[in-house]
């Protein structure tokens, strides 16, 4: 399972994805998931910020 | 493509991310922007995210493929008191985002502060359809200037029949390779995804994560 969570932010007539999570963050998700481990203990959460 | 029939179940750590991960983030994403959010998205039947995320969540329109599925939703959207906001589109997402209509000339109601798209099965597909629909997505909401949450749900290893995922992960390992030369958990990732022998699992069809070995035996999905 791929999971990502991205805010895109209106700014001057163009919108801008913002995303605390990594690279490694958002593919470890199925690694974990297929070792039998469980997220709530494996994943940090990302801040969401309505502007950067 | 995912088959027609399939339907959506969900797994215990899809119920944490729903429930914990993303309802935290949903929840400071609403209170960012002062307002109970529009959604736009594929939550299934029995619409769980909506559901977990009621208290953020103003108008919602969903889009189902089966129609027997969109009647069930607009069930449990009376049962939970909120079908007075339901906006229901029947259709494939990537085709009603192209066109800008459903089956039945039905349009979306842009634009959305919040768009979850659980997708049964992968991402990119040899006609490009769902990275078009992206584009199309991003495209609605600029022209009314509107920030929004983007949540994404698929599956990396859904039946790479023309080899696609392949190559898009052999260009992940060199770019891998070559920006992060002395991290190799990275590499090891990828080389774990890239494996004939890491099960096409972890798809919203495999039950719970007890269940994973059972995954190895789901049919891939075709596209």
């Amino acid at each position: 399972m791929i999971h990502f969570v991205t805010s895109f932010v209106h700014q001057s007539g163009t919108h801008r994805a913002v995303s605390d999570q990594s690279l490694l963050d958002v593919m470890n998700l199925g690694y974990l998931e297929l070792t039998n481990q469980v997220l709530k203990e494996s994943i940090a959460f990302p801040r969401i910020r309505k502007t950067e | 493509m995912p088959p027609q029939n399939a339907s959506f179940r969900t797994s215990a750590n899809k119920d944490y991310l729903r429930s914990v991960y993303d309802k935290k983030i949903v929840g400071e994403w609403s209170k960012a922007l002062g307002s109970p959010l529009h959604y736009l998205g594929l939550p299934g039947p029995e619409m769980l995210d909506i559901v977990e995320w009621q208290q953020y969540v103003g108008r919602f329109t969903t889009i189902e493929r089966e129609e027997n599925e969109q009647h069930l939703i607009f069930l449990r959207a009376n049962v939970h008191d909120i079908e007075h906001r339901l906006h229901s589109l029947y259709g494939d997402f990537d085709e009603i985002l192209r066109t800008g209509r459903d089956t039945y000339s039905h349009s979306p109601q842009w634009p959305y502060e919040l768009v979850n798209l659980d997708f049964y099965g992968g991402l990119i597909y040899s006609n490009l359809s769902r990275p078009r629909a992206f584009e199309k997505l991003i495209e609605n909401q600029d022209n009314f200037q509107r920030s929004f949450l983007l949540i994404v749900t698929y599956q990396l290893r859904d039946a790479d029949l023309t080899g696609e995922k392949t190559a898009f992960l052999d260009d992940l390992g060199r770019k891998v390779k070559r920006d992060y030369a002395t991290d190799g958990s990275l590499k090891d990732l990828v080389e774990w995804y890239k494996s004939p022998t890491t099960p096409d699992a972890a798809r919203q069809a495999s039950g719970s994560t007890a269940d994973s070995q059972s995954c190895t035996q789901e049919p891939a999905a075709q596209e």
